[in-house]
């Protein structure tokens, strides 16, 4: 029993700023912008994120300074996001190699200042542990979802979720969202019918890199007590999500739920006493969910449900 | 027609070196962002970093810096020239990092096990030859899914990324660990790449014939591309699969063959630089080898132009060089991975602009032309013959740059 509450709670640790990211990604995507930059802006936001927390943790009382972190971290995913905005949608660049670029470019700039404002380390301590929350009032009294779900958590996991919510109304239900796919799939289609192709990526890229700066943040604060300019791999795993759910919100979170299962028994496999008997190596666990995407993009890729524009900078004279 | 003689005479300074001038606009651009970000961090010392990165620390290391700059080109080189002929041929393979890394076991593990017992030059050929069968092997299976289940090449070699580092400090773990230092065990002095006369004319550099290795590399695949039908079959799927198809080109052989051998290169790359003499291990860090995604900067940089991979990976390890002196000045050697994401940024569209400013250059002298000629010949036949050329002129144009 305690062995599964506390595979519940690392699970949540893991799944939430995965979810987050990943509807950033569909965001992006589902506008026509390939978003591969995930990885960097969640690297780039975390650590305005962690710095805004250590510059006011005297000054900003309790929870209230974890959301202004968010905050900080979703404005810095915007600003950096609008790199990739401008050279993708305005210049028309190739998406990948503009990502590429930001990637290489985020954590060696982020370990450049770090080290240069934290005395030579790029490791930043934060005051992580003190935003735990230990037991929601009533419902952590719950026997057994309440203390999965709702002892020893942060408020983050519901600000993800309540954000995976909001954002999958968005895409799906409002006339931004609906919008938004049309340039994603025929944008000249949309154009005709009066859609501001360009603005529309762009607002939907802004919304993506707020999403995935706050992802950011959600990942390094359970985890670590420590920034260390590294996000392990998380953007690119968000977009291995994506397309694990076929670029649509439902398949996504379910998508998400598996992700964030195999990276758990990656991490926690040892003390589930059936699994750390079996004779497998811990490289087996830890690149499980890759593998598994691979297998199961092999038998999903065939007729594709991609945006039918991602990737492709729009031309408005073009047919 | 005869307009279409003085084009050819007089192509402007922008459409002859377009791709040359943009690597060049990048890399300034670069070293501008650069220079802004030492001179707001550290006013005091800024420039002179900067100047120590722009003189690749040559004022303090002298001709040992050259050798050393020819000894971190090699891995570099060679996973550049491998996503240029990723590139060109249409693969987007992002899986630099673990066919890289994968390379470098193989070649170590080969040596570890191997290299005494192998005669002469064969202890390091052979790891070589093994570095270079893993890297293909490696990049085999995303090959085969892109072709037969139309698999996203970026996303599958992405996740191979992950799979072989992990992969790699298993075995390295298992096969070939060095437990007192926590690293793989060194590569025996037999199966090390011989140095030849490199150490006596660089100052004791690191430099080994890696590097020569790797040029060659360099320029079979530019032969491999320009002058064999083989290389004219892949860039043409590169371009079309459809297209090539219908031609009668097999085109899912062709993706295989093509990301197959960048992986080969990559892993090559892998091996030139574990086997180098100066002693590198492969450590139990899970972290993605760099060098695979500075090849990405040296593709871009070299506008995929195998040639140009050599100069672009030289360029780039010349400024790793640098930065390593510029903690002299209180700065970190990460800059250089600072200035390397800029130059991809800048480099990923600026060929565009300037195919756009090549394109409007050749409109505004063939409007000076028209003029020209109807100054001199108003009739009305010869200004239809111009409207046409103008026509068509600037499609072409963007069809030759592009």
């Amino acid at each position: 029993m305690t062995v599964l509450v506390f595979i519940v709670r690392y699970f949540m640790y893991f799944f939430i700023p995965l979810l987050v990211t990943a509807l950033g990604g569909m965001f992006s995507e589902r506008s026509g912008v390939l978003n591969m930059a995930l990885d960097s802006i969640m690297v780039f936001s975390a650590m305005w994120g962690i710095f805004f927390m250590n510059a006011f943790v005297d000054v900003i009382p309790g929870q209230l300074l974890l959301i202004c972190s968010l905050l900080v971290s979703a404005v810095t995913g915007i600003l950096f996001s609008l790199l990739l905005a401008y050279s993708a949608i305005s210049l028309k660049a190739n998406q990948t190699i503009a990502a590429m670029a930001l990637n290489t470019f985020a954590p060696a700039f982020c370990v450049f200042y770090s080290r240069l404002v934290n005395s030579g380390s790029e490791h930043i301590a934060f005051p992580g542990s003190s935003f735990r929350i230990e037991s929601v009032p009533l419902l952590g009294k719950i026997p057994v979802i309440g203390p999965m779900f709702f002892q020893q958590a942060y408020l983050t996991t519901y600000i993800g979720i309540v954000l995976f919510i909001i954002g999958s109304i968005i895409i799906n239900k409002t006339k931004f969202g609906l919008r938004m796919c049309a340039c994603g799939e025929n944008p000249q289609a949309a154009a005709s019918l009066g859609v501001d192709v360009y603005k529309t990526r762009y607002i939907a890229v802004m919304i993506s890199g707020a999403l995935a700066g706050m992802g950011g943040l959600m990942y390094i604060l359970p985890v670590s007590a420590s920034y260390s300019c590294t996000v392990a791999g998380y953007g690119y795993l968000a977009l291995a999500v994506l397309i694990f759910g076929r670029w649509r919100s439902r398949p996504l979170l379910l998508a998400a739920v598996f992700f964030a299962l195999s990276k758990t028994l990656a991490s926690a496999y040892t003390s589930i006493p059936f699994l750390a008997a079996l004779p497998l190596p811990d490289a087996f666990y830890k690149s499980f969910p890759f593998m598994v995407t691979l297998i199961a993009l092999a038998f999903t890729s065939k007729h594709s449900s991609a945006p039918k524009a991602s990737g492709q900078p729009f031309d408005q004279g073009k047919r | 027609m005869s307009l279409a003689k003085v084009k050819k005479e007089r192509t402007g300074f922008f459409e002859r070196y377009a791709s040359l001038i943009s690597s060049l606009i990048a890399i300034v651009c670069g070293l501008l962002v650069a220079l802004f970000i030492l001179m707001v961090s550290k006013p005091s010392t800024g420039f002179n970093g900067f100047l120590m990165l722009l003189l690749g620390g040559i004022p303090y290391g002298g001709v040992k810096n050259i050798g050393d700059t020819m000894y971190l080109a090699t891995p570099i080189m060679m996973t550049g020239v491998a996503l240029c002929l990723a590139f060109k041929t249409g693969v987007f393979n992002i899986g630099g990092p673990g066919q890289y890394i994968v390379g470098a076991f193989g070649a170590v593990f080969t040596a570890v096990k191997f290299g005494p017992s192998l005669p002469g030059p064969l202890a390091w050929i052979v790891p070589l030859l093994v570095s270079l069968v893993l890297g293909a092997l490696w990049a085999l299976i995303p090959g085969l899914l892109k072709a037969y289940f139309n698999v996203n090449v970026v996303i599958s070699t992405i996740m191979f990324n992950y799979i072989g580092m992990y992969y790699v400090v298993f075995w390295v773990k298992s096969y070939i660990l060095d437990s007192l230092r926590g690293q793989s065990l060194p590569v025996p002095a037999v199966s090390k790449l011989p140095k030849w006369f490199l150490p006596s004319i660089t100052n004791n550099s690191s430099a080994d014939i890696g590097f020569f290795i790797a040029v060659i590399v360099c320029i079979l695949v530019w032969v491999l591309l320009e002058k064999t039908t083989r290389g004219y079959e892949m860039k043409a799927c590169g371009m079309n699969a459809n297209a090539t198809t219908y031609a009668g080109i097999n085109s899912k052989q062709n993706i295989v063959f093509a990301i197959l051998l960048s992986g080969a290169l990559c892993g090559l790359g892998g091996g030139l630089h574990y086997l180098a003499s100066s002693g590198v291990y492969i450590s139990l860090v899970e972290q993605s080898a760099a060098e695979g995604f500075t090849g990405i900067a040296i593709a871009c940089l070299a506008n995929n132009n195998p040639i140009g991979a050599i100069f672009a990976a030289l360029y780039m390890s010349f400024l790793t060089v640098g930065g390593q002196y510029m903690q002299l000045f209180g700065f970190q050697k990460e800059i250089v991975s600072v200035i390397t994401g800029v130059i991809i940024y800048f480099s990923s569209f600026v060929l565009l602009l300037n195919t756009t400013i090549a394109r409007i250059s050749a409109k505004r002298r063939l409007k000076k032309d028209r003029m020209a000629a109807a100054a001199q010949e108003p009739a009305e036949e010869e200004k239809l013959a111009v409207e046409t050329t103008k026509e068509d002129d600037p499609v072409q144009e963007g069809g030759e740059n592009a």
